[in-house]
Parts: C-alpha cells; sequence; structure tokens
C-alpha cells in the first residue's frame, strides 16, 4: 500500500507521528508533494469536519461554510511547496481557512451596502440556518434545542471578528491558547484578552441560556 | 475579595465556554471531497485581482463608462451647425433709407443730367449741374452732432476739443446742404419744337394750318386742320385755334 511505503520513509525528527500509528500531518503534506493522491484525501477526512464546523459558526451559513471548507482545502493543495514545517499543519490550514472567512465576512458587508433591501435588513436575518441531513421529523426537545443552538449561533455571528474568532476556536472547536495564538498571529496575552471579551460580550446575549 | 470576584468573573465566562462547546457540530456533506478534486482539477485559484469588487460594481462601471462616452459624442454632434440646411435669410438692416436727391449721381460721373419724355435728337429744355456728395467718406452717424467747443487756431480755422484729436468725419445733414439752383434752360425754335411733336404746320401760305399730325401730338389732343395760334417752347404747349375756338394743348 502507499501508505507502507510512506511509513517506512525517514521523514526526520520534526514530524510527529500519530500515538496510532497513523501518518502525522507532515507525513502526509511530505506525500502529497510526492504525488501520492491517497495521502491528500487523508488530510481532507482529517480536517474537512472540523473545518467545516468551524467556519459554520463563523458565517452562520451552512453553505457558506461548505464552499469555503473546500477552498481551503484548493489553496491548501496548490500552496504546499510553500508550507513549512515550523508550525503544525492544522494552524496552517486553520489560518487560511479564517481569513477565507473574514474576506467573505467583508464581502457581505459590501453587499449590503450595495443592496438597498440588505440596508435595512439585520444581519441576524441574513443567515442561513444548518438543515439536517435526514428527513426524520424532529421531536419537541429536539426543536428546543435546534432553536436554542440557533440563538448561540446568532450571538456568536453578532460578535465582531476580532472576538469571534479566538472566541470560537477556543470554545467550539476546543484549540489551545497558543494555538490560538499561533492562527490568528497575536500574543498570548491579547488572545485571552479577545478570547474574555468575547464571551462577556456572548454572556450580555445569551443569559436565557446560562 | 477581588481574587474572588475575578474567579467568579472567570467562571462565569468559562460557563460561556462550556456552553458554546456543546453546540451541536456539523460536519461536510458526503460529496466534499469530490468538489474538492474537481476544484484542483479546474485550476489554481484566482488570486487577487478584482476578485474583492462586486460583480454589479465590475460588470456596470465599463458599461457605465461606455454609456457616458457615448453620450458626449452623440451630443457634440448634435450640437454641431447643420450645414446642409440652406443659408439663413437674415433680416435687412432697418437702418433708414436716405431720401432719394433728385440730380444727385456718383463723384465719378460728370456727364450731365438730363430729363425729358421726348425722344429726339436734341431735346430736353432742362439741363441740371451735377450735384454730388461724396458718400464714400460719409459714417454711420446721420444725426447733427451736438455742438462742441470749438478752438481757434492762431494761424486760423478751429478744430474740436472733444474727442480724443482724431478726426471724425460726420456727414453733413440733408438740411444743411445748399438750395439746388434752377437748372438753366436751352431753348429751341418753334418750328423744331413742332417738328418734334409731329406737327407738320406746311408753309406760312397755310397761315399755319397743320397738315399732319405725329402720335405725340395726336395723344394730345391736335388734330388735322387746326391752325397754329402760337408756340410756347418754354412751356410745351400749342395754342390752336378748331372751329373758331382756341385752345392750348400740352405736348408731353
Amino acid at each position: 500500500m502507499a501508505f507502507d511505503s510512506v511509513r517506512s520513509t525517514d521523514v526526520g525528527a520534526k514530524l510527529k507521528r500519530m500515538p496510532d500509528g497513523k501518518l502525522s500531518d507532515h507525513e502526509l503534506v511530505d506525500a502529497t508533494r510526492g504525488g501520492d493522491e491517497s495521502a491528500f484525501s487523508e488530510i481532507m477526512q482529517r480536517y474537512r469536519n472540523p473545518l467545516t464546523n468551524y467556519l459554520y459558526r463563523f458565517l452562520n451559513d451552512y453553505e457558506e461554510a461548505v464552499d469555503l471548507a473546500q477552498e481551503t482545502f484548493v489553496r491548501v493543495y496548490f500552496a504546499l511547496d510553500r508550507y513549512h514545517t515550523q508550525y503544525a499543519f492544522s494552524t496552517y490550514v486553520y489560518r487560511i481557512a479564517t481569513n477565507l472567512a473574514i474576506s467573505e465576512l467583508r464581502r457581505r458587508k459590501r453587499r449590503k451596502l450595495l443592496s438597498l433591501t440588505g440596508l435595512f435588513q439585520s444581519e441576524e436575518d441574513s443567515d442561513v440556518e444548518f438543515q439536517p441531513m435526514d428527513g426524520r421529523r424532529m421531536a419537541d426537545d429536539e426543536l428546543v434545542e435546534d432553536e436554542r443552538s440557533r440563538m448561540i449561533g446568532r450571538a456568536i455571528a453578532a460578535l465582531p471578528e476580532k472576538y469571534r474568532i479566538p472566541v470560537i476556536l477556543r470554545d467550539v472547536e476546543g484549540k489551545s491558547y497558543d494555538e490560538v495564538a499561533e492562527i490568528m498571529e497575536l500574543g498570548l496575552g491579547t488572545t485571552k484578552s479577545r478570547i474574555s471579551r468575547g464571551r462577556a460580550l456572548l454572556k450580555e446575549k445569551l443569559q436565557n441560556y446560562l | 475579595m477581588d481574587n474572588e470576584n475575578k474567579s467568579f468573573e472567570v467562571l462565569e465566562n468559562e460557563e460561556v465556554g462550556r456552553l458554546l462547546g456543546g453546540l451541536k457540530r456539523v460536519g461536510a456533506p458526503k460529496d466534499f471531497d469530490f468538489q474538492v478534486r474537481a476544484r484542483i482539477a479546474v485550476g489554481r485559484p484566482a488570486a487577487g485581482g478584482l476578485s474583492w469588487m462586486p460583480a454589479s460594481i465590475r460588470y456596470a462601471a465599463p458599461l457605465a463608462v461606455l454609456l457616458a462616452v457615448g453620450g458626449y459624442v452623440g451630443m457634440m454632434q448634435m450640437d454641431q451647425v447643420d450645414e446642409t440646411v440652406g443659408p439663413v435669410i437674415v433680416a435687412a438692416p432697418t437702418e433708414p433709407a436716405l431720401p432719394p436727391v433728385v440730380g444727385m449721381v456718383d463723384t465719378d460721373s460728370t456727364e450731365p443730367i438730363v430729363t425729358s419724355d421726348l425722344t429726339a435728337d436734341r431735346v430736353s429744355a432742362e439741363v441740371k449741374p451735377v450735384q454730388t456728395v461724396d458718400r464714400s467718406t460719409t459714417a454711420v452717424q446721420r444725426k447733427s452732432s451736438p455742438a462742441r467747443p470749438k478752438v481757434e487756431k492762431p494761424e486760423g480755422g478751429s478744430y474740436d476739443t472733444a474727442g480724443t484729436g482724431q478726426k471724425t468725419i460726420v456727414a453733413p445733414d440733408i438740411d444743411d446742404l445748399a438750395p439746388i439752383p434752377t437748372p438753366k434752360k436751352v431753348f429751341i425754335s418753334a418750328k423744331e419744337f413742332l417738328s418734334s411733336a409731329g406737327i407738320d404746320a406746311g408753309s406760312t401760305a397755310t397761315g399755319g394750318r397743320i397738315q399732319s399730325v405725329g402720335v405725340s401730338a395726336a395723344s394730345a389732343g391736335i388734330r388735322v386742320g387746326d391752325v397754329i395760334e402760337s408756340v410756347d417752347v418754354q412751356a410745351g404747349t400749342i395754342r390752336i385755334k378748331r372751329d373758331g375756338k382756341s385752345l392750348t394743348v400740352k405736348i408731353n
């Protein structure tokens, strides 16, 4: 198998091998550079769901989140030659996704300025909610949970982007403070401060759910 | 106390973090990998350019420029004078024409004026001298200029003190012109006068009885057989006798 041949390669001290024996991200990147398409498929397998979830919480729009997640992988693929192993591959991927999301936010603002109807439309009304994949009828509890999730999503979407990004990375995606700081290219203190401030703003809006 | 407040605040914030952490997670669709591969097959994503610009502006701006240029060119063409149209008729100047002056001729002409209705070799009792007015030097101003103070030059003559010192030629008023002298008249003989009128009075033996009448005499009323009593060449009249009555007939 292609993975066996890749696993036996000496990839250097900086590369991390996964505890369960799976190839590390850097090994997969190297394999992709070498022309191994299955390595890139493995990369997508690992990061497509977290990235989609992250972008969905950021934009509060599922379709847009899927589109930007796909775009992220496309850019990663074409920029593999420029990727350096000095920092984690997840940081690299999330940084690309964050930049794409910020660009989309700004594009939305411009579209709203140009659109006459958009001037009278709040940001909360313009989001596209996540639709469940299956066609099952939702129970009352699920409906309540769904409404709760929708409200939290709107509250997050209402945060300024400089607070929204670290809060989602930390609290939704479970990244460490160091990882969040690395993705946002900020100092650790600034990152913690922004997370704290973002949570405080959310607390004001989500009093009923706390 | 302050530390307790701070940890209370941190705890509250952590509660928010836990709330967010408990949100339902969404996943990528089943065709996610396929879509990514399709995009990779298309090629590199566009870097920069005008992708940041909304499509409406990207396409509307060049169109607006085209419309503006086209409209400007069209307006410029419409403002041009249409040379195919016929000449514009301009109303003649309303400057009143000078009253005709009898006997006025061009300054270049020295021929005497002859006024007469008679078509003869030597006709007309009136020969008027040439009365000329040098129109070429007349200015636009027709009205008599107001009196200006004149300064007498030591050597004689005078000049106007008004103006810048340049000479202004002002046309004399018609009323100021010298009266036209009475033209001199040249007398011809009565026989010549009658002959010019087409009247044949024969010889003295006939006693002045008219033998034939020309057209002009006949139109004046003279008949054959009338007896000429007298001829006033100056007045252009002939006194005749017909049927014992005397008549004075003017020959035109």
